[in-house]
């Protein structure tokens, strides 16, 4: 029997691939996963390869389509468990000088921070209902280790991190646990395009890590999330849980927004 | 609570495993199907989990005593080794136990009260890894758990060498985690809030100020050694904190972030009605 059998468990932002990780994951330990995106059909795309897994399309930046999204899971399975805010924001990996900043800032805000306030908000009352809920907002290793040319990253993993820990002190006393999931750089396509223009510097970065080497998004941070919303972090809120292998103590991390 | 075998196959040791949190873990370890060597300064310590461990089904062949002192770096490191011998390999450290000496203030703190509090915390956790990281390196891995305090984090008044103590498990957390990864030994470090037998003993002689504290608990209560303490420690231990390392983690119902009141008056005994350490200390 799965760690989370029987649960039901909102995944957004699940055309990402590090999200998609930790969704596999939760339907791995028994759980029924409802995968929202902006894009419907790329949500469906992904749900078609996760047992028993479904797909629902909407915009989480309207805080009425989020409740309409809350609302029909608990009609449709008769409960809420886990929510996975795992939106990333449509970064531009820029040097701030050279930004756009308000509208950069905006998209990002928009696309990681009020997506996940507007989902939290519209689990609560089904969470507080039932006297208990995980909730887990996905964020980066670029808050705790900043680097050039990533600063929206930087700024809404910070903003995550408040919204986080204050929420947490907040709905403890409803048994709900909110915590922040930063994860290290996985090994998914989209950075194994980046390291193959980087020469020989991703590989060092790599080999300084505590333990040498890139996160798997089902393992490692899937791993790490397990933790999160199992009975094992019963505990824990407000708190920063980092699936990264160390990743954080050690050098800059990968400078995405560098000229080559 | 449900039991998943999430330890299954996994040898660890646990300092201090006879009451309080360190029981929550050795009984918690044991449910989830791990062998667990666990010690305390005497053998009638043990009597209590003697008939625990009884009523967890299989468990018996699995536990074993050892009395040590975990202020005797011999005593530490035979530990380590005899639990990797006797089981044939070794997961897993857990180093809970702390000696802890009167709350006395910095003007009035004797040396040999840092010296023991050192010695029964951080040097054990010092030692019992160095001992350990041989045998994990040879099962492909392992998890080594320190445990910090919210004193420490708050600067908690006439517990200096107790603080400072948790500040370098803290530190030896940051440092063997960049050491031993290489090696897939992952090291973290616990803040607990749990009903131990020293939260016990103090809550019993300031109730008014407990309920007080309690309240400010973003969860409302205290936690629960094997339930909610020794959860955090099997979630680190298990296959699900493989690519967690160099962590604090505050297991305490989210007081880290609300700060309540918490204050001893200089001079309280928080042992009262139990046996106080008496340690040897080693050079």
């Amino acid at each position: 029997m799965g760690l989370i059998e029987g649960q039901v468990a909102i995944v957004t932002g699940a055309a990402n691939e590090l999200t998609q990780g930790i969704a596999r994951r939760f339907a791995r330990e028994g759980a029924k996963v409802v995968l929202v995106d902006r894009d419907q059909e790329a949500a469906q795309a992904v749900a078609r390869t996760i047992p028993g897994a479904e797909a629902r399309g909407a915009d989480l930046a309207d805080p009425a389509a989020a409740r309409a999204i809350a609302d029909a899971v608990k009609e449709a399975h008769g409960r809420i468990d886990i929510l996975l805010n795992g939106a990333h924001a449509a970064l531009k990996w820029e040097r701030l000088a050279k930004k756009n900043a308000a509208s950069d800032f905006t998209a990002a805000f928009h696309d990681v921070l009020l997506n996940a306030l507007n989902m939290m908000q519209a689990v609560y009352p089904h969470m507080k209902a039932a006297g208990a809920g995980r909730i887990v907002n996905l964020g980066s290793i670029y808050g705790p280790t900043a680097n050039e040319g990533v600063t929206d990253a930087v700024t809404m993993d910070f903003a995550l991190t408040g919204l986080s820990r204050s929420a947490g002190v907040e709905w403890g006393k409803d048994g709900i646990l909110v915590n922040f999931l930063q994860a290290a750089v996985p090994d998914i396509g989209v950075f194994a395009d980046y390291r193959a223009g980087k020469g020989k510097s991703v590989e060092t970065l790599i080999a300084n890590t505590a333990m040498p080497r890139l996160a798997d998004p089902v393992e490692d941070v899937g791993g790490a999330a397990m933790f999160l919303v199992s009975d094992e972090a019963c505990f824990i809120l407000g708190h920063r849980v980092l699936a990264d292998g160390g990743q954080h103590l050690t050098a800059a991390i990968f400078e995405p927004g560098a000229e080559r | 609570m449900q039991t998943h075998g999430r330890l299954n196959g996994k040898v660890a040791v646990v300092t201090g495993g006879t009451k309080g949190i360190g029981q929550g873990i050795v009984l918690r370890f044991l449910k989830e199907g791990a062998a667990v060597v666990y010690c305390s300064r005497s053998a009638e310590n043990n009597r209590e989990n003697e008939a625990l461990i009884a009523q967890i089904p299989g468990a018996a062949e699995r536990a074993r005593f050892v009395a040590a002192d975990v202020g005797n770096r011999q005593q530490m490191e035979d530990l380590v080794n005899n639990a990797a011998e006797h089981f044939g390999r070794l997961d897993i450290v857990v180093n809970n136990a702390q000696g802890i000496a009167p709350v006395r203030s910095i003007e009035n703190k004797p040396d040999a009260d840092y010296s023991m509090t050192l010695m029964t915390g951080f040097y054990q956790s010092l030692w019992t890894s160095r001992a350990a990281v041989p045998h994990m390196r040879k099962v492909g891995g392992g998890r080594l758990i320190y445990f910090s305090s919210h004193w420490n984090i708050w600067g908690q008044p006439y517990s200096s060498d107790y603080n400072i103590t948790k500040s370098a498990n803290e530190a030896l957390t940051r440092s063997a985690a960049r050491e031993f990864g290489k090696d897939n030994i992952t090291v973290n470090c616990i803040t607990p809030a749990g009903d131990s037998w020293a939260y016990k003993s103090w809550a019993e002689q300031n109730r008014e100020m407990a309920e007080a504290s309690v309240r400010q608990f973003p969860m409302r209560r205290m936690g629960d050694c094997e339930i909610d303490i020794a959860g955090a420690v099997l979630g680190l231990c298990s296959d699900n904190g493989r690519f967690i390392t160099g962590q604090v983690f505050c297991v305490d119902g989210g007081v880290w972030a609300t700060a309540p009141l918490q204050m001893h008056e200089e001079g309280t005994d928080i042992h009262k009605g139990h046996s106080q350490a008496t340690v040897e200390l080693t050079a």
